[in-house]
């Protein structure tokens, strides 16, 4: 199988000289092409700083992060922008959509950009937008469909280029348990027909109980792995039980 | 940026006052109640201006802090003591505008007094001197409009629910619609404005600049809220393009950014139109006074022949005075009876003593005039019959048209018809000894020496004919009281004053109108970035580079700068066509000179305009 993300000993260290705080410390990640990973852990564990340095938003202290072969710490800020439209998705928590662009706009948006021909964005457009059950409102605007709906198009915006990675950062934190279902449905899915690699991050058990795959950190390191076995409801009995001994801030856990 | 503005205004009012009331003005004796009466209307102009600026800005900025009311008042801070705050920062922001204001036009005045004495042809030294009066003014008018601008503050904050107060903001923006049937017409509405501009102007001056402000304005502001927008969603149609890199982000941030600004773009077109068609007027004018003296008295100085002991002395006393003549000949006319059967009136009846007569000058002696005084006018006639009028007040517009009409020249019962072969808007002799003059061949001029009285009319033109004024009143000493001194000087002088009072006002009053519509829209623009850095942020993210960025921005920008400019220049182009129409003089020069200097100014806001808003935009980094 081949590795679309490879972390090697990430360290990100906040603050200034004398009052250092490391939000990461020597971190190793190896995610595998087709894989369906949640990244869990309390607040404060360094789970949104690690998806923002795989994500090229912010950089590690030290360590290297390869995205498909591409080292992305040695980028500079084109390179980078470039790699971002053309390796990555992003699901964001608060979807992220333009409201100035209708849903069908707004899901192309990274096809025109690379100047995609136009017939090919329409055959993309059709088969992501089929896949995700948002067919019917591609002429509406953000302004007029619910957050389910935008959190599917934002998911479709993502998918669309084909990208070798999906990062989702708490897609399910402004959904009802819903809507959750449903989009956490649909992830699935593209997971399972369209192959992609999807690396979420959540602090939700239900929605993580989708994944193949849970890796736990606490105080910025790895404290544990789980991969999926037997039906979704052990699963999801499994990842409580790891994050009651983890600790911290459970309240959301149903 | 407001508050530098409102400085430059009050500093611009402190001048104008400060002119009025000022000494020097008022020594020139007849002079001052021109000054007075101009400065006083351009003061009262910049009032108004001022207080819609400041109206604007202020409920623009209160507005803009809503969020932060809405928060005191949630902490539990009275509304009245949040209105009082307010009122109190707006009056403070008055008081250092005014004080600014006045410091630097107390500066400055010394300046603005000299470039006015330098417009108006004066060389006279200007001390420095700060004029009470204008500072008292400026005081009472701009304390009264800040403290109603600090009220009009303090009311709307009173007025606010508090769940208003949060929600400024977040607005629902939905796509503007257009109606193809109404951009359509606002096409239709400028472009007839400009047709009426043309005709029915000429016809009727009141309905036909009604009809046309009318018809320009509104058209207008239905131009930026409906065709821009039909425009743009027309763009949207053609999908090769519209998908093609960042157009599609571009096109739909400006369709709802220029919905919002609509009716400021389109106020700052008209604002725009009037401010360049007022200073583009009285430039041309200002540059047009030589010709236009010299359209009654070509010669520095001309009168009726006083034989040649009198040349003499003449030229003595140019000599004296230091210059020298570059033209120095007695040119001969022949008055006779005449009438043009075509028109009502001969030009010499409406504006000369009432007769019908016309002043025959022979083709060799008007080139020898032309070739000093109106180069490339030279003619070249020949046969009995085809003559040249010159009218120096023809018109194809206001004047009855008589060009390759018959003239009728009369001596008691002898009749000769002649044919007017072309018409020239020029004076080759003073007004006051000739009649209409008319051109003919030098054999004609021979033949028709018996129809009338032949005259001789000494003429000069010095080598510094706009430093004349001595050598004139030394030759009026010297000249017979009933004989008339032709000179051009004198009309010269009185011009410059008069449009010098004119371009120093109109150039002050459009700076200012420029600098506030520029800050208008930068004002407008920085609140827009500050609303949508997200939507940005959002284009960062998912892999728009900086550089793609700021092009969406600066395309952007210059849309919303280029569209009022480019409609505005427009309008103003149109509105002093019917100028050069009017005064049948060609004002290229000047009016390219006028529009070339705004844009460059508009091009410098644009420039900080796109600079500030790609640092506030590309600041936020999540």
């Amino acid at each position: 199988m081949d590795t679309v993300l490879t972390a090697t000993n990430l360290r990100k260290v906040y603050g200034s000289r004398g009052n250092l705080y490391a939000a990461l410390n020597s971190i190793d990640l190896e995610i595998e092409k087709g894989e369906f990973t949640a990244i869990m852990g309390p607040s404060g564990a360094g789970k949104t700083t690690l998806l923002n340095i795989i994500s090229t938003i912010d950089f590690p202290t030290s360590g290297t992060v390869m995205v498909d072969g591409q080292n992305i710490s040695k980028m500079n800020e084109n390179e980078l922008s470039d790699f971002r439209r053309k390796k990555l998705g992003f699901i964001f928590q608060d979807f992220n959509l333009l409201d100035t662009l209708t849903v069908k706009e707004n899901i192309i948006l990274p096809l025109t950009l690379s100047s995609v021909k136009h017939t090919d964005i329409e055959r993309k457009l059709n088969e992501v937008s089929e896949m995700l059950g948002i067919k019917d409102i591609l002429q509406k605007y953000p302004m007029e469909i619910s957050g389910g709906q935008k959190q599917r198009t934002a998911a479709a915006r993502a998918v669309i280029n084909n990208p070798a990675l999906i990062l989702a950062d708490e897609p399910t934190g402004a959904l009802d348990s819903r809507s959750s279902a449903d989009l956490l449905g649909c992830l699935e899915n593209l997971n399972k027909t369209n192959n992609s690699t999807i690396l979420m991050v959540t602090h939700d058990a239900f929605a993580a109980s989708y994944c193949k795959r849970i890796i736990f950190i606490k105080d910025g390191v790895l404290f544990t792995e789980l991969y999926r076995s037997g039906t979704r409801k052990e699963f999801f009995q499994k990842i409580l039980d790891v994050l009651k001994t983890l600790g911290g801030d459970n309240s959301d856990i149903i | 940026m407001y508050f530098l503005s409102m400085v430059f205004s009050i500093l611009i009012y402190y001048t104008f006052v400060s002119i009025k009331y000022s000494q020097y003005a008022l020594e020139l004796a007849g002079l001052s109640t021109k000054i007075d009466a101009s400065m006083g209307g351009a003061s009262i102009v910049m009032i108004i201006f001022s207080a819609i600026f400041i109206w604007y800005s202020n409920s623009f900025f209160t507005k803009k802090r809503k969020k932060e009311f809405g928060l005191y008042s949630m902490m539990g801070v009275k509304r009245r003591q949040i209105g009082r705050m307010f009122f109190y920062e707006n009056v403070l922001m008055g008081v250092l505008a005014v004080i600014g204001g006045i410091f630097f036009g107390v500066l400055l005045s010394k300046l603005f007094t000299m470039m006015l004495m330098k417009l108006m042809g004066y060389n006279i030294a200007v001390s420095f001197v700060i004029s009470k009066e204008a500072i008292f003014d400026t005081l009472k008018v701009f304390s009264v409009l800040f403290f109603v601008a600090a009220l009009q503050g303090y009311y709307i904050i009173y007025r606010y629910k508090l769940i208003d107060l949060f929600k400024a903001e977040s607005k629902a923006e939905k796509e503007p619609k257009a109606n193809p049937f109404l951009a359509v017409l606002s096409v239709i509405m400028v472009a007839t404005s400009y047709v009426t501009a043309h005709t029915l102007f000429f016809m009727s001056p009141i309905i036909g600049m009604l009809v046309t402000l009318f018809l320009a304005i509104s058209g207008t502001y239905v131009f930026f809220s409906v065709f821009m927008v039909f425009l743009m969603k027309i763009s949207k149609k053609n999908k090769k393009r519209y998908y093609k890199s960042t157009k599609m982000i571009a096109t739909t941030n400006l369709l709802f950014r220029i919905k919002n600004n609509s009716r400021t773009l389109a106020t700052i077109a008209v604002l725009s139109a009037t401010a360049l068609t007022a200073i583009g007027f009285s430039y041309s004018y200002y540059y047009n006074i030589l010709p236009q003296a010299k359209l009654t008295n070509p010669f520095s100085v001309s009168y009726k022949y006083q034989g040649e002991e009198f040349n003499r002395q003449v030229k003595e006393i140019i000599e004296k005075n230091g210059q020298k003549t570059v033209f120095d000949k007695k040119i001969s006319i022949i008055n006779i009876d005449a009438d043009i059967p075509a028109i009502k009136n001969l030009p010499s009846e409406i504006y000369g003593d009432g007769q019908k007569r016309v002043s025959v000058i022979s083709q060799s002696q008007f080139n020898q005039i032309a070739e000093k005084i109106f180069p490339g006018e030279q003619v070249y006639l020949d046969g009995y019959t085809n003559v040249i009028v010159c009218d120096n007040s023809y018109s194809t517009v206001f004047t009855e048209k008589y060009e390759k009409e018959i003239l009728e020249l009369t001596n008691g019962d002898e009749k000769k018809e002649l044919r007017i072969y072309a018409i020239k808007i020029i004076q080759p002799i003073s007004t006051f000894f000739s009649y209409l003059p008319v051109i003919v061949s030098d054999d004609l001029y021979r033949e028709l020496r018996h129809f009338g009285d032949e005259q001789n009319i000494q003429c000069y033109e010095l080598n510094k004919p706009l430093e004349a004024g001595n050598i004139i009143d030394d030759i009026r000493k010297i000249l017979p009281e009933n004989v008339y001194l032709g000179q051009y000087y004198n009309y010269y002088v009185s011009l410059k004053e008069a449009f010098g009072v004119m371009i120093f006002i109109s150039a002050f009053l459009g700076i200012v109108f420029l600098i506030a519509t520029g800050t208008i829209i930068y004002f407008k623009q920085l609140t827009e970035a500050n609303e949508d850095w997200r939507r940005y942020v959002i284009l960062k993210n998912i892999g728009v580079s900086k550089k793609q960025l700021k092009k969406i921005i600066s395309g952007q920008m210059k849309t919303i700068f280029a569209v009022p400019l480019i409609v505005g220049l427009t309008h103003a182009s149109f509105a002093l066509a019917i100028l050069v129409r009017v005064l049948g003089v060609t004002l290229i020069k000047p009016i390219i000179m006028t529009f070339t200097a705004y844009t460059l100014i508009y091009v410098l806001f644009y420039f900080l305009t796109v600079s500030s808003y790609n640092k506030i935009v590309l600041s936020h980094r999540n």
